[in-house]
């Protein structure tokens, strides 16, 4: 995946875009589908995901001489679950307000796939610091493209954006958008423009050498 | 085979540092976690009853002083009508002087997913003071406006049996949700239920 030089800030941009992991890597869809019917979610989501794939990232880098490689599956997945847990008991027990805007998503994180996806292609190859940056470029992408989706769905399903009324009392929402099937159509649009946008860019730098 | 063991060996490592590492973090966090439930519950009896100025539990299995006190022996019967069942804790709202003037009921009940959190506020005269829905799993946009306090503010002031409408709603009617009846239904028939049970509870007593 990553066979040129890496340096930091094409880590961190890697998430962004070209590896994005909803619209590109296709990761994390149940949650995805699932969350994006209000964009505050999409936050919400994201920033604990992010969070999470940091934590976890940074861990499974630091052992990754120690995990051997054909058990490594499963150590990911008590050092992702244990970590998790560690991180819904703190925020319960002490930023109990944090826990009310985050606490509801935590417990789906544990199934988000991204957050072993990372582990395994990313973190248990690279240093500590790269995996750290991975773990934020990913985390942002992931929150970016929720973010999109839900402002999509929210706009046109809810009438509204952030909660905030955009078209007035005569707006009739379409309220498929808000349902599992306006989440398919709208993710898949979104892939599609997302993959040409990509496909673009790569054309010209071809074109450019 | 030294090869599996040496892998079983270190497995067995992460596996007991995670489960080491998860019972400290337990330990410490246990009491805060008890102590914010505590006082988020309270919040919401308070706001589903503003006027009180005190609660009193009646019935709360999670109370030591109250483990032997159930929904039967409050009522005196022996066989509950079955939606009681989503009634979870009984409290009693006091006034100053500390007269009873209603009781708040923390219900958990299910709207289009389970785990739909509401407490509900009954006055003495049987009209409701407030309906609070807390934690729940209801489609964002859709059934969790339920949890807003414009849906939440139709229900003060009224008296139960309440039926949910699509429109218009009269004095003892709700107005749906748009897109979201089944949950408008479920928050109104654990109003309903809570009505019922504190008129049990005061009819069986006297």
């Amino acid at each position: 995946m990553n066979k040129k030089k890496t340096r930091p800030l094409a880590i961190l941009k890697n998430g962004l875009l070209d590896e994005n992991p909803t619209f590109r890597l296709l990761l994390g869809m149940c949650p995805t589908l699932a969350i994006t019917t209000a964009a505050i979610n999409g936050i919400g989501m994201g920033l604990a995901a992010t969070f999470v794939l940091v934590g976890s990232n940074v861990f499974v880098s630091l052992l990754r001489n120690f995990i051997p490689p054909k058990v490594r599956i499963p150590a990911f997945v008590v050092i992702i679950a244990a970590f998790v847990t560690i991180v819904q008991l703190v925020l319960k027990a002490f930023v109990p307000a944090l826990d009310k805007a985050l606490g509801l998503y935590i417990p789906l994180i544990v199934v988000n796939c991204i957050i072993i996806a990372r582990a395994e292609a990313f973190a248990y190859k690279n240093t500590v610091g790269a995996s750290f940056l991975d773990g934020i470029g990913i985390g942002i992408g992931f929150t970016i493209a929720l973010i999109l989706m839900a402002s999509v769905r929210e706009i046109l399903g809810n009438g509204t954006i952030f909660g905030a009324s955009l078209f007035g009392e005569n707006f009739a929402p379409a309220l498929g958008m808000v349902s599992p099937a306006g989440g398919f159509i709208t993710l898949g649009l979104l892939i599609g423009l997302i993959n040409k946008i990509v496909s673009v860019r790569q054309q010209k730098k071809k074109g450019a050498h | 085979m030294k090869n599996i063991i040496s892998m079983a060996l270190k497995l067995l490592i992460i596996v007991v540092v995670a489960a080491i590492a998860l019972g400290a973090v337990n330990y410490v966090t246990e009491g805060p976690i008890a102590e914010q439930q505590a006082a988020a519950a309270n919040e919401a009896r308070q706001t589903a009853f503003p006027e009180a100025q005190g609660f009193e539990a009646l019935y709360d299995p999670e109370s030591d002083a109250l483990k032997d006190v159930s929904l039967e022996s409050l009522l005196g019967t022996e066989e509950l009508p079955k939606d009681y069942a989503i009634i979870r804790t009984v409290y009693k709202a006091l006034d100053e002087s500390g007269n009873e003037i209603g009781i708040t009921a923390g219900v958990v009940t299910k709207g289009f997913n389970s785990g739909l959190n509401i407490t509900i506020g009954v006055g003495a005269d049987g009209a409701i003071h407030g309906v609070i829905v807390g934690d729940n799993t209801e489609t964002a946009g859709l059934g969790a406006k339920a949890a807003e306090p414009e849906y939440q503010g139709q229900y003060v002031g009224k008296k139960s049996p309440l039926t949910v409408v699509k429109g218009g709603p009269g004095d003892s009617e709700i107005q749906a949700i748009t897109g979201a009846t089944i949950t408008s239904r479920a928050v109104t028939d654990a109003v309903n239920t809570v009505g019922e049970f504190y008129a049990a509870l005061t009819g069986g007593a006297k």
